[in-house]
C-alpha cells in the first residue's frame, strides 16, 4: 500500500481568527476509503481545501509524493456545494468535460446520468437540489482519475440513491482507485469507509482501521458509586462520559476488561462506530 | 477551457455586439441630414439659449461636421463606440470570475487544473473577445462609410483603434480585479459603475484631469494631433500593472 497523501502538522487560522484545523497529521493510503468523520465545525472541509490548495495553510501536504498542482490531472473532486454551470444541460456538460479534461470518460457519464435517472437534455438550472447532486457526482465519477476526494457528496440525496452513489465509490475501489471522504452520517461511514479519521475541533481525535472499532475496543458501563469504591482511574481510558450515574469508559485495553470484568455492577459491551464516536466526541472534553 | 469560456461569454457579447451596430447603423444613416441640421444651428447659433450653446460648443466645431472624418471620430467614435467601450469592458470582465465565485462553480475548474492555467485562460478569452469587438467596431464605422462612398481615409483609423484598445485593456484589468475578489456579482458591477461615473468628473479639477481616461479612448485628439504616445505608454503600463496584480490576487486568494 502507497500513500496517496500525506499531511503533516496541518494548520488553518481563518483571518476572522478561527482556528479550523489545530496541527493534524493524516495519511490516506492507496487503494482505501478513507473516510474523515466528524461534527459540523470538526475542521474536515478546511483539511479537504488544504489538501486541494483552495486555502493557504500551516504545514506540508503531499499528493502523490508531489505538490497538489502537479497531480490535479489524477484528481476529481466533489466539493459540498455541488453547483454546476446552470445555463448547460447535462449533454452540454459532458461535452465541456470531456473539452476540459483528457481523462474524462463521456460513455461513463451518460451511463451515470441514465443510472441516476438524470435528464440529458433539460437546463441544470431547472433540477432540483438531489438532482444537481446526482449530475455533480456523475459528471466526478466518469472522470478517470486515481483519487477521489468527496465532501459530504450525498447531501440532497434520497435514501436509493445514497446507497447507489456509496456501491459506485466501493467499486473505484474495486478498480484500484483511491477515495478521501468526509461526512457526518455515521451508518454512511460504517458503510463505506475502510479507514477512519474522527475530526472534532480542528483535531483528529481517532486513526484507524474501521474493523479495529469493533475489534479492539469495548464500553465499560461504570455506576458512579461503584466507580469511586474500586478508585478507578477514568483519566487511563481512551474516553470517558459521564452520564445519570454512570461513568462511560471506552477501553483498548485488555487487562481494564479483564480486571474489571468480575465486577457485576459494570458492564462491558461491544461498541459500533455510531457508540464508539458518540463517546469519543460527547467524552471529548473531559479527556483532552 | 477556452472553449468554455468562450460559451459563458457568447450571450452578452452577442447582445452589445447587436445594440453597437444599431448605434452605428443610426450614426452612419444620420450622416446626410447631420450637415443641414448643423448648418441651420451654426446660423442661429447667437439666437440659442446659453445652456444649449453650453452642449453645442464653439461654432467652429460645428463647421467641421461637415467634414466627413471629422464626422466618423467625432461622432461614432467619440459620442458612441467610445462612450461605450468602458461599459462593454465592465459587463464582459464581471461575471468572468464572480459568478464563478457566486455559484461555487469555481472549485469544479480549481481542483483539476492548475489556478494559473484557470487566470490566464478566463483573462486571455475576456480580453481576446473585448479586443475583437473593440477592433472590429471600431473598423467597421470606417469601412461602412467608405463603402457608402464618405470620404473618410486610414490615417486615423490606427491611432483610435490603438487609443481604444489600450483603454479597453485598462478598464478590463481593473474591472476584472473586481470580479476576482468578491464572491458575488453585484459589487464588481457597483465598483465598475462608480468607476465609470467617477473617473469623469475628474477633469473638472484639472490637477488631477490627466487621470480619466476618457478623452484619451474617445479619440478625442486624434485628427488634430494624432496618437498621444506618452499617455498611450502610461496606460499600457497601468494597465500591465493591474494584469499582473489580478494574477497575484488570484494566486493568492482563499476559496
Amino acid at each position: 500500500m502507497g500513500e496517496v497523501i500525506s499531511v503533516k502538522n496541518l494548520r488553518k487560522t481563518y483571518s476572522n481568527g478561527v482556528e479550523a484545523v489545530k496541527g493534524i497529521n493524516l495519511s490516506v493510503q492507496n487503494q482505501l476509503v478513507h473516510a474523515l468523520l466528524g461534527p459540523n465545525g470538526a475542521g474536515k472541509t478546511s483539511t479537504m481545501k488544504s489538501i486541494l490548495g483552495f486555502i493557504k495553510f500551516e504545514g506540508d501536504i503531499k499528493v502523490f509524493g508531489k505538490n497538489i498542482d502537479e497531480v490535479r490531472n489524477r484528481i476529481s473532486f466533489v466539493p459540498e456545494e455541488k453547483n454546476f454551470y446552470t445555463h448547460l444541460t447535462p449533454q452540454k456538460s459532458i461535452k465541456m468535460c470531456k473539452r476540459l479534461f483528457k481523462n474524462f470518460n463521456d460513455e461513463e457519464a451518460f451511463k451515470l446520468l441514465k443510472y441516476f435517472d438524470i435528464p440529458i437534455n433539460k437546463k441544470i438550472g431547472s433540477f432540483s437540489n438531489g438532482m444537481k447532486t446526482s449530475l455533480y457526482i456523475s459528471l466526478s465519477l466518469a472522470q478517470e482519475a486515481d483519487l477521489y476526494i468527496f465532501d459530504e457528496p450525498t447531501t440532497g440525496l434520497d435514501p436509493i440513491k445514497r446507497s447507489d452513489l456509496l456501491e459506485l465509490i466501493r467499486q473505484k475501489i474495486i478498480d484500484g482507485k483511491t477515495v478521501l471522504y468526509s461526512s457526518h452520517i455515521i451508518p454512511e461511514v460504517e458503510k463505506i469507509a475502510d479507514y477512519i479519521s474522527i475530526m472534532y475541533k480542528g483535531r483528529i481525535i481517532y486513526s484507524g482501521f474501521r474493523d479495529d472499532i469493533k475489534e479492539k475496543f469495548k464500553l465499560l458501563y461504570v455506576p458512579t458509586e461503584i466507580s469511586h469504591k474500586i478508585g478507578i482511574d477514568t483519566k487511563n481510558f481512551f474516553a470517558k462520559l459521564i452520564e445519570d450515574e454512570v461513568i462511560v469508559l471506552l477501553s483498548n485495553d485488555h487487562k481494564q476488561w479483564e480486571s474489571l470484568s468480575n465486577h457485576e455492577d459494570i458492564e462491558i459491551k461491544d461498541v459500533d462506530l455510531e457508540e464508539f464516536f458518540n463517546t469519543l466526541i460527547r467524552g471529548y472534553n473531559d479527556v483532552f | 477551457m477556452f472553449f468554455k469560456e468562450l460559451n459563458d461569454i457568447k450571450m452578452r457579447s452577442i447582445v452589445i455586439l447587436l445594440l453597437l451596430l444599431v448605434s452605428l447603423a443610426v450614426t452612419i444613416a444620420l450622416r446626410p441630414y447631420t450637415e443641414t441640421m448643423f448648418s441651420q444651428m451654426i446660423s442661429e447659433f447667437e439666437k440659442l439659449p446659453k445652456f444649449m450653446k453650453k452642449i453645442i460648443g464653439s461654432p467652429e466645431q460645428l463647421t467641421r461636421l461637415k467634414d466627413d472624418e471629422y464626422y466618423l471620430i467625432s461622432q461614432w467614435h467619440g459620442k458612441n463606440l467610445g462612450q461605450f467601450l468602458p461599459l462593454l469592458s465592465l459587463l464582459i470582465a464581471f461575471p468572468i470570475f464572480a459568478k464563478e465565485n457566486e455559484k461555487k462553480t469555481i472549485y469544479f475548474l480549481l481542483a483539476r487544473k492548475k489556478r494559473k492555467f484557470v487566470f490566464w485562460v478566463k483573462f486571455l478569452t475576456g480580453l481576446f473577445v473585448l479586443l475583437i469587438m473593440t477592433g472590429g467596431l471600431s473598423t467597421m464605422g470606417f469601412v461602412l462609410m467608405k463603402i457608402l462612398g464618405y470620404s473618410v481615409s486610414l490615417v486615423h483609423l490606427l491611432p483610435c483603434l490603438i487609443s481604444e484598445m489600450v483603454g479597453v485593456t485598462f478598464f478590463f484589468s481593473l474591472f476584472l480585479l473586481f470580479s476576482i475578489i468578491s464572491n458575488d456579482q453585484v459589487k464588481p458591477v457597483i465598483a465598475g459603475i462608480v468607476i465609470l461615473i467617477g473617473l469623469p468628473l475628474l477633469s473638472l479639477i484639472k490637477s488631477v484631469s490627466f487621470l480619466n481616461p476618457y478623452p484619451y479612448i474617445l479619440c478625442v485628439n486624434v485628427l488634430d494631433k494624432g496618437i498621444d504616445w506618452p499617455y498611450t505608454i502610461v496606460l499600457a503600463s497601468v494597465s500591465l500593472l493591474l494584469i499582473v496584480s489580478d494574477y497575484l490576487v488570484f494566486k493568492n486568494r482563499e476559496f
